[in-house]
């Protein structure tokens, strides 16, 4: 008799990786840009799928703005249980209260995390537009920027075609400047998030976490 | 007299990633304590993990070999500091030499020494070092730094090494066994925070079992890297087990 047979493991819960995206579905997204969108979404999830752990730890919630205003396409929900739906675009770009939307539901998930006693990574939030807001933003830029200095998120901006490079680059916090999507390569980006959700979810980091190398921004941005 | 025995594997993660196992481990009986124990787990993140976790191993062998452990509590402690400060520099010194940073070489830090009056141990990071009392009761000799998050430690080149630092000094005579285990096994031999028994009392047992010690070293590696472990945690596993029998 092996004494090892009798050793019995711990259970307990997966951490989770949060990662929101706040993802631009206004009118001028119609085309060619919504389809690249929704393809790039379907690629993140099958990239995460593949990965036994990251699949139930990372989770995903989606807040489109544009198409119908400001709406939760998707709450908090691990990839193992996301079913992607295909996102439609319309409207306006309002950015701003997507910003303050997108806080408002981190802040819930993490007192849901809190509640539950569940460990949790620092949440990344990902946003991606081809335009401006055509709301007010300094404000929520303001409390975004704030958030991600105090270590509360990771805050990443990205800017497709025709997008205002410009103001997006003061919506950003100034220790991650807004990074300008290589023509519509949204599969690739969407590779590059699933790489790294899958090393957050798997990696401890004392200072800084080395990310894979983006191969899908444009230089000089 | 000691009975140990101890085992570290590579994580599923680095296997698949083709990389190599980044913890270390290393046992002794030096000049004043009839035990050494050190376990260093190298940070996924430096690109230099594993040579951190064995320099850090092979440099705590060399500076405590020699070393008087005193009869006082309070320089016993003082010690302990000044051995992760001369670890620390020690560190720095071996990046310099290769135009590195001693970040590129993080690891934690966990050492367990008994010496005939006290019993030290010193933690820097996360994993943990666990005791058995004679009522049979489990309990942490040092406290594991986590961050805010999940994922955040503090390794033995972060500046703020020293300050969150946990050194505990106990008399020798209150504890029959020891674990120490990197933070791979975290998730099996911790449960809601606290050591798990059902996971340490039959490694204890296992340890003072009869047996060739080269066939319960194979079993345990062959344990530490089953399917049911690797299914619930994906890090390099290291663990060492010592019973006084």
């Amino acid at each position: 008799m092996n004494e090892l047979e009798l050793v019995k493991l711990a259970e307990n819960p997966d951490p989770r990786a949060p990662c929101l995206l706040l993802l631009d579905t206004s009118a001028s997204m119609s085309g060619k840009p919504i389809n690249a969108l929704n393809d790039g979404l379907k690629t993140f999830y099958q990239d995460v799928m593949r990965d036994e752990l990251a699949r139930r730890r990372v989770e995903l919630a989606i807040l489109g703005f544009g198409h119908g205003g400001v709406s939760l396409q998707q709450d908090f929900v691990t990839v193992d249980d996301w079913n992607p739906a295909e996102l439609k675009s319309g409207g306006a770009t309002p950015m701003g209260e997507a910003i303050d939307k997108g806080l408002e539901l981190l802040k819930q998930r993490k007192d849901m995390y809190k509640a539950a006693g569940l460990q949790y990574y620092r949440p990344w939030v990902f946003l991606i537009t081809d335009g401006e807001p055509t709301d007010t933003w300094q404000e929520a830029a303001k409390r975004i920027q704030e958030e991600d200095e105090a270590k509360g998120l990771i805050f990443f901006a990205v800017g497709v075609e025709e997008a205002n490079m410009q103001k997006l680059s003061q919506i950003a916090s100034p220790a991650r400047p807004p990074l300008k999507l290589r023509g519509l390569q949204f599969a690739e980006l969407f590779i590059w998030l699933s790489q790294s959700q899958q090393r957050v979810s798997h990696s401890r980091v004392g200072d800084q976490l080395a990310l894979p190398p983006i191969g899908w921004a444009e230089v000089g941005t | 007299m000691w009975r140990t025995l101890a085992a570290s594997v590579r994580g599923s993660y680095h296997t698949k990633q083709a990389k190599g196992n980044e913890d270390a481990l290393g046992l002794a009986s030096t000049l004043s304590a009839d035990l050494l124990l050190i376990v260093s787990d190298g940070a996924g993140s430096a690109p230099f993990a594993s040579e951190g976790s064995q320099f850090l191993t092979r440099k705590a062998l060399d500076l405590l070999a020699h070393y008087e452990m005193p009869s006082a509590r309070f320089a016993l402690e003082c010690d302990a500091y000044a051995l992760l400060f001369k670890l620390k520099q020690a560190l720095t010194q071996f990046a310099e030499e290769q135009n590195r940073v001693s970040g590129d070489f993080a690891a934690t830090f966990l050492a367990v020494m008994v010496g005939e009056l006290y019993t030290l141990a010193i933690q820097v990071g996360d994993g943990a070092i666990i005791a058995l009392d004679h009522a049979n009761e489990l309990t942490f000799l040092t406290q594991a730094f986590h961050g805010d998050y999940t994922s955040e430690t503090v390794f033995l080149s972060s500046d703020s090494a020293l300050v969150q630092a946990s050194v505990g000094v106990y008399p020798s005579d209150r504890y029959k066994a020891f674990a120490l285990l990197s933070d791979g096994l975290e998730p099996v031999a911790l449960q809601g925070g606290k050591p798990f028994k059902d996971f340490f009392m039959p490694l204890f047992a296992f340890v003072q079992s009869e047996g060739s010690v080269s066939q319960k070293l194979s079993n345990l590696a062959t344990f530490l890297d089953g399917e049911q472990m690797n299914a619930r945690t994906h890090d390099d596993k290291t663990l060492i087990l010592a019973c006084n029998l």
